[in-house]
């Protein structure tokens, strides 16, 4: 609620003119550094310990190479591992790169990458588990095959496996240390290496020994990355306009990001593309209004997602038909666009048995509830398209939770409908995760309850299928049955943003908001 | 004084005790538990029940009431799920932080109030006391989330002479400490003012004055002492309520403190550094309590402990 308050107050003080960018104090951070917000602390960068947290796993990857990594366009590339290939019995032979160092100096090796696996699959005694053992769940075993050679068994075929190795590789020396105590040790083989990890900042120093012509990169440009923890937007973005901070990545408000773009031109570039994020509003199919596909579809119609996209989220997103968006190898264009309709959804509505009791008076045909975690721009999102569902006779209630009781009730079946993103998914095989009738709560994410015996079989071959055309034609026709069944209503994939200062060059934003593009960066 | 100590020192760990045994069950009350969140909401079931097994969670909620207490009572607060750093490592840096800011505002806050009561006091019900009753009526009314904005905007942003965030020495701590300060100095300075009022009609004082002693040693040396008494209460719970952190404050700024870890903690149900934080912040106010009986009687010698 404080957050509102502060951007009255912040508001109020841009009408008196206190905030007008010609009488603005600009400092300038040093030349041979970049200063990043970030609005939350990195939890750790240990590949051991991290977990879900976004700002650990882009530090991690700016510290320690891992076996396979993602680059801009969010396509699959080699790292350490110099060739992936199925084994022959569902598992996996990496080939691991000669030559790349550790800052030590101590060269990476499969006895790593093995070490450094087990210990993700298996804790040292005193540890708890890792929080990525789960995506490691099928391997059976970590084997070293040749000098240079790492085999993955697995329990059974799994072509999304290989998206499971970004785990950053450690020395195996490293392993019998704590995570406090990797500090310093030079244990670093990417292209920098953390010099300092407080409360309020992380700055990140260059490494000299990164091997990038072996990983097809380039050297850092700049001797120091500052990652400065600010936890407040209105202040993140007062730092970026005062010049405490050379950039700022998908952490400003989405009307700052308008008011930089018009009003502040001359000292940011805001650079935009669509992210791996798929904002959906999902069914319960167990509630019996929802259970009937074209209600799901009237919804569907009923939705005009170009104005809350213009009014709501300043224009900050993508109108989404499908799971993937279109730079996603398996995004599927014959899927065709569900346009907005409020007279088709009426009659859909009718052809479902949900008449309007009174024409065009105050009775509803249904009521419904919408949960959404609190969450500024969900809440905000969910409003309007009660609104506009409440024009075709849908009353649509709105509840915000905490975010543990959001996901509590949701993984119970108590919500009928509720709003979130998908993010980050790297392989068609999250649709099996999302929609197969064997992933249903509390073991899967089939939160919708959904179940087409067609849909199961088509993503349980899609996960078994190595070769891409194959399981492209797989994925396609899974796609075009959930477009048609539609258990989910696709609103917009996000458009990610980047505010940077314009003294700086080189940046460019990975479609997964990774920062591997720090290496190319320089300043004027 | 050992007196004080020996009769308040039981009463002490009582509350201590209570606190840490609310917070043991009210944070497993709330709906969530640690392993969704490190693990995120779709890790496997059984990976889930791994990770709870490891911490313990499995057990009996007594059980694990038990050895929770236990380990307090060694000093042991666990350690942070996240990095699993020991927790007292995390909070100890948070609760410097925290000091060091509460510190300055109370210092700063306390010196406009001496000055701003003093003064009003002695003008009494002309132009200066009034416009000192209109600053601190503002200063009262307008929250840490408004004034904050404004002297961020204003005298950072705008005029650069202070750091917006981060600790650059003392020019960092004028705008957290105003935005912290501002409000307890107004409610000081009101009510050393009208405890002035009172006392400089006192029969001592016109002694005082028949005496021939100068108006600055009577203010400050004789009525500002009885004077202050009442104001002393009021000082000893809001350097309490500082010293455990200013959550707004601390978030605006960017301080990391010990209020914004309790807050980041609670939301990522990290049980352990929550415990921790509450049981810091409980002992500081206790403390704070015990040092204003004792000052109580410093001041006043007739106060006795009943």
């Amino acid at each position: 609620m404080f957050h509102q308050k502060y951007r009255l107050v912040l508001s109020s003080l841009a009408v008196l003119g206190l905030m007008s960018p010609a009488i603005s104090a600009h400092a300038e951070t040093p030349k041979d550094t970049l200063v990043i917000g970030f609005e939350s602390k990195p939890k750790s960068s240990d590949p051991r310990i991290l977990g879900t947290d976004a700002n650990s796993q882009y530090v991690e990857e700016l510290r320690f190479l891992p076996l396979i990594g993602f680059d801009e366009n969010g396509g699959m590339r080699m790292v350490v591992a110099q060739s992936l290939s199925p084994d022959g019995s569902g598992g996996w032979k990496v080939k691991i790169r000669k030559g790349i160092k550790c800052k030590n100096g101590h060269e990476i090796d499969a006895d790593d990458v093995v070490a450094t696996y087990n210990a993700i699959m298996s804790s040292p005694k005193d540890f708890p588990p890792s929080p990525r053992k789960g995506a490691f769940e099928k391997v059976t075993s970590v084997k070293k095959t040749a000098p240079d050679e790492v085999q993955f068994s697995l329990s059974g075929a799994d072509a999304a496996f290989i998206t499971n190795l970004v785990i950053g590789i450690l020395p195996k020396e490293a392993l019998a240390e704590a995570p406090e105590q990797l500090l310093g040790k030079g244990y670093e083989s990417g292209p920098f290496v953390l010099e300092k990890s407080a409360d309020d900042e992380w700055i990140l120093a260059k490494n000299d020994s990164y091997a990038a012509d072996l990983v097809k990169t380039s050297k850092p440009k700049l001797n120091k990355v500052v990652f400065k923890i600010i936890t407040d937007n209105s202040t993140r973005y007062a730092a970026l306009v005062k010049g405490d901070l050379d950039m700022v990545q998908n952490s400003l408000d989405p009307d700052k990001v308008i008011e930089i773009q018009k009003n502040r031109a001359d000292k940011f570039n805001v650079i935009t593309r669509t992210a791996m994020s798929t904002t959906f509003l999902a069914f319960n199919l167990k509630n019996a209004t929802f259970q009937n596909a074209k209600v799901r579809q009237a919804v569907a119609k009923a939705i005009n997602r170009d104005e809350i996209l213009q009014y709501t989220l300043q224009g900050l997103g993508e109108k989404a038909e499908s799971m993937f968006p279109a730079a996603f190898p398996f995004h599927e264009k014959d899927i065709a666009a569900v346009k907005y309709d409020p007279e088709a959804a009426k009659k859909l509505l009718d052809e479902a048995g949900l008449k309007d009791p009174d024409g065009n008076g105050p009775l509803p045909r249904t009521r419904v509830t919408l949960k959404v975690p609190t969450n500024k721009e969900r809440i905000a999102v969910a409003k309007a398209i009660a609104s506009q569902l409440k024009l075709v006779g849908i009353d649509m209630q709105i509840e915000s939770l905490e975010f543990s009781l959001f996901s509590k009730q949701l993984a119970e079946g108590q919500i009928q409908a509720w709003i979130a993103p998908w993010t980050g998914f790297k392989d068609p095989d999250h649709l099996n995760f999302v929609f197969n009738s064997k992933q249903i709560p509390p073991i899967g994410g089939n939160r919708s309850f959904y179940a087409n015996a067609k849909v199961d079989e088509l993503l349980e071959k899609g996960k078994t299928e190595y070769n891409f055309d194959k399981r492209h034609g797989i994925y396609s026709q899974a796609q075009k049955i959930l477009a048609d069944d539609a258990p989910y209503v696709y609103l917009w994939y996000k458009l990610g943003n980047a505010v940077i200062s314009k003294n700086v060059k080189g940046y460019k934003l990975y479609s997964d908001f990774r920062y591997l593009s720090l290496t190319e960066v320089s300043k004027n | 004084m050992l007196n004080v100590l020996v009769k308040r020192l039981p009463q002490m760990l009582l509350v201590m005790w209570g606190i840490a045994t609310i917070v043991f069950f009210m944070q497993r009350l709330i709906p969530g538990n640690p392993a969704e969140v490190i693990l995120g909401a779709d890790a496997s079931l059984s990976a889930k029940t791994e990770w709870l097994v490891k911490y313990g969670f499995d057990k009996p909620i007594v059980q694990q009431y038990f050895i929770y207490f236990k380990n307090i009572v060694v000093g042991d607060l666990g350690r942070n799920f996240s990095d699993y750093s020991p927790v007292m490592s995390l909070i100890l840096p948070r609760l410097w932080n925290t000091a060091q800011l509460a510190l300055f505002a109370f210092g700063l806050s306390l010196t406009i109030a001496i000055i701003l009561g003093v003064i009003s006091a002695a003008n009494a019900g002309n132009l200066v006391d009034k416009g000192a009753a209109m600053a601190s009526l503002l200063a009262v009314s307008a929250p840490s989330f408004i004034i904050g904005p404004i002297l961020m905007w204003v005298f950072s942003v705008k005029l650069d002479w202070f750091p917006l965030t981060g600790n650059e020495g003392i020019k960092s701590f004028i705008l957290p400490g105003v935005t912290l300060g501002a409000a307890l100095a107004a409610l000081t300075s009101r009510m050393i003012r009208s405890g002035l009022v009172d006392v400089l009609s006192e029969d001592y004082i016109r002694t005082a004055r028949s005496k021939g002693l100068c108006e600055f040693t009577i203010l400050f040396k004789h009525a500002l002492r009885n004077a202050f008494l009442p104001a002393l209460t009021i000082l000893g719970v809001q350097l309490g309520v500082l010293l455990s952190g200013a959550v707004i404050t601390e978030q605006l700024f960017s301080w990391p403190g010990l209020g914004s870890l309790t807050v980041e903690s609670v939301q990522s149900r990290e049980y352990n550094v929550v415990s921790g934080c509450v049981l810091v912040m409980a002992f500081v106010y206790v403390s704070c309590n015990l040092l204003v009986d004792i000052l109580y009687r410093v001041l006043d010698p007739r106060v006795r402990l009943q």
